[in-house]
């Protein structure tokens, strides 16, 4: 593609000289030229072709001068990237300063040397050309950031969102939140009713952070979900999935997940810790404890991985919170963690509260510890409250 | 907490520079990693680790002793090490881990999958008896 020039010359034989100096740049495509003869003349051929990005233009001219162009040009719709390069008498630096200073790119001196212009012409157009590939660049870069954060609004409407999930159910209550970090990660929770007195729930954080973890995250979900729906027990599907990940996953990528089944009528939780930190519970009235579990390997990385099943006991009013280590390592400003004695303090204060209020609280509370610093990692908590077998 | 634009994000937490260095001594590549390693710095680290893969080196040790935290990003390619030197029969290990990393890899029950060694010695003699 030419480069699209025009000049600006109130010296009618400027334009023969110019087609004569540069005809073979002419011939080769390289320079293309345009003509006008004063400023006003300048503007309309500037506007009307927009694909001009060089103007050389003359000082002293009828009309309208160089000087009132330049300052013209910017108040008239041309190419955003157009580079001007003003004309003058040699010496004239009061002028030469005030076009620089109007926005002038370069100048030539008259009487015009054209091996000079060639120079300044090619010099002109490598600068838009890095201009025009850094745009190209930051246009790409934009539309990438804008998937990314469609990807990861995406990545959020796959969870469960609608709290109360089973409000005919009165022997339970749940409410689960995610704040995803800017960039995409990874963590995930899920719940669902196995069968009329089985509810099944799990939270998980998956390795790394960007595109590959989030694909990651919507695979390890589905295979999850699929395979405790069948209804298994919490130590069987943690190692099924660990062998259907394991398989699949050559990256390394891999996911913590701690998987539990409530059962409604006793309150009795069966579970299975694949190397996520150990949930709390809180007793209604009577403190918090991490839940007892062995550190069994993360899944999707280690062959035939085999995961202890243990199982508590919620009483009237307990509640189990589970969460990802966004939370206890929610840092401040002077990169202090939140921790998990803070949790287990405010998990303290909140007991009997219900999931829909102790959730809410936390967060809000770590926002107050965090005082505006970055969130780097998803922060993601479950809580389950246990109210009984209904009657 | 605010969901601005991503390419809006300022320089936060996630910013730090990785070093990683690989000394060969007695036979052994030792990956020396200095910072913490996070996802936005982990590529350093990965790509380092891909190298030596790729130059079929079978005796790599991770020295550790220079981060004080890493997170899963930093297990993984640890981990993608690790699977890379069982299934060529190379030998492999990690040593220095401060108390926040013992942890992070005990919670992930990894701390009874991986050669995790006190010091580089004990560090070399387990290599050298894998190897023998």
């Amino acid at each position: 593609m030419p480069a699209h020039i025009l000049v600006v010359d109130d010296e009618p034989d400027l334009e023969l000289l110019v087609r004569q100096k540069f005809r073979k740049h002419i011939r080769n495509e390289e320079f293309n030229f345009f003509f006008a003869h004063n400023g006003e003349e300048a503007l309309d051929v500037l506007e009307q072709h927009k694909e001009i990005e060089i103007l050389m233009t003359d000082i002293n001219m009828p009309k309208m001068d160089g000087l009132s162009l330049l300052s013209g040009i910017k108040e008239r719709d041309v190419n955003p990237l157009l580079k001007s390069i003003i004309v003058s008498a040699y010496g004239d630096m009061a002028n030469i300063r005030q076009a620089m200073n109007r926005g002038a790119f370069d100048f030539i001196t008259k009487p015009i040397d054209f091996s000079d212009v060639e120079i300044t012409l090619q010099k002109t157009i490598g600068l838009l050309d890095t201009l025009k590939s850094a745009k190209r660049s930051e246009k790409e870069l934009t539309q990438l950031y804008q998937q990314l954060h469609a990807a990861k609004q995406i990545q959020q409407s796959i969870l469960p969102q609608d709290f109360p999930p089973y409000p005919e159910r009165k022997e339970f209550d749940v409410f689960a939140h995610m704040i995803a970090a800017k960039e995409v990660g990874g963590d995930f929770y899920d719940f669902f009713l196995i069968d009329e007195n089985r509810f099944g729930f799990v939270i998980a954080d998956v390795s790394d952070k960007g595109i590959p973890a989030a694909i990651f995250m919507a695979v390890s979900r589905t295979v999850l979900k699929g395979t405790a729906t069948q209804g298994i027990s919490p130590s069987e599907c943690l190692e099924r999935v660990n062998t259907i990940l394991n398989n699949e996953s050559d990256s390394g990528m891999f996911l913590t997940a701690f998987y539990g089944i409530l059962d409604v009528k006793s309150g009795k939780i069966d579970y299975a810790n694949g190397g996520h930190n150990p949930p709390y519970l809180v007793r209604n009235g009577s403190g918090v404890i991490p839940v007892a579990s062995n550190s069994d390997p993360l899944i999707g990385i280690i062959d035939n991985a085999k995961y202890e099943q243990f199982s508590l006991d919620l009483k009237e009013g307990d509640t189990l919170f589970l969460f990802t280590d966004g939370i206890t390592e929610a840092l401040n400003k002077t990169e202090e963690m939140y921790s998990e004695d803070r949790l287990i303090e405010t998990l303290r204060k909140q007991t009997g509260s219900a999931p829909e209020v102790l959730i809410p609280s936390i967060i809000s509370e770590i926002a107050d510890f965090a005082q505006g610093a970055p969130q780097s990692d998803d922060i993601t908590c479950l809580a389950i409250r246990y109210n009984g077998a209904s009657t | 907490m605010s969901d601005e634009p991503l390419h809006m994000r300022e320089p936060g937490i996630d910013t730090g520079e990785l070093d990683v260095q690989v000394d060969t001594v007695d036979g052994v590549e030792v990956v020396r990693v200095a910072g913490k390693i996070l996802s936005s710095n982990v590529h350093t680290l990965e790509s380092v680790v891909q190298d030596l893969i790729g130059k079929e080196k079978l005796q790599i040790a991770f020295d550790l002793t220079e981060v004080p935290y890493m997170s899963s990003a930093g297990v993984r390619v640890i981990l993608l090490c690790a699977k890379s030197m069982q299934k060529r029969n190379g030998s492999f290990a990690l040593f220095g881990l401060s108390e926040y990393n013992m942890k992070v890899f005990e919670v992930a029950g990894l701390h009874s999958i991986l050669p995790i060694m006190p010091d580089w010695e004990e560090t070399k003699r387990f290599i050298e008896s894998a190897n023998g």
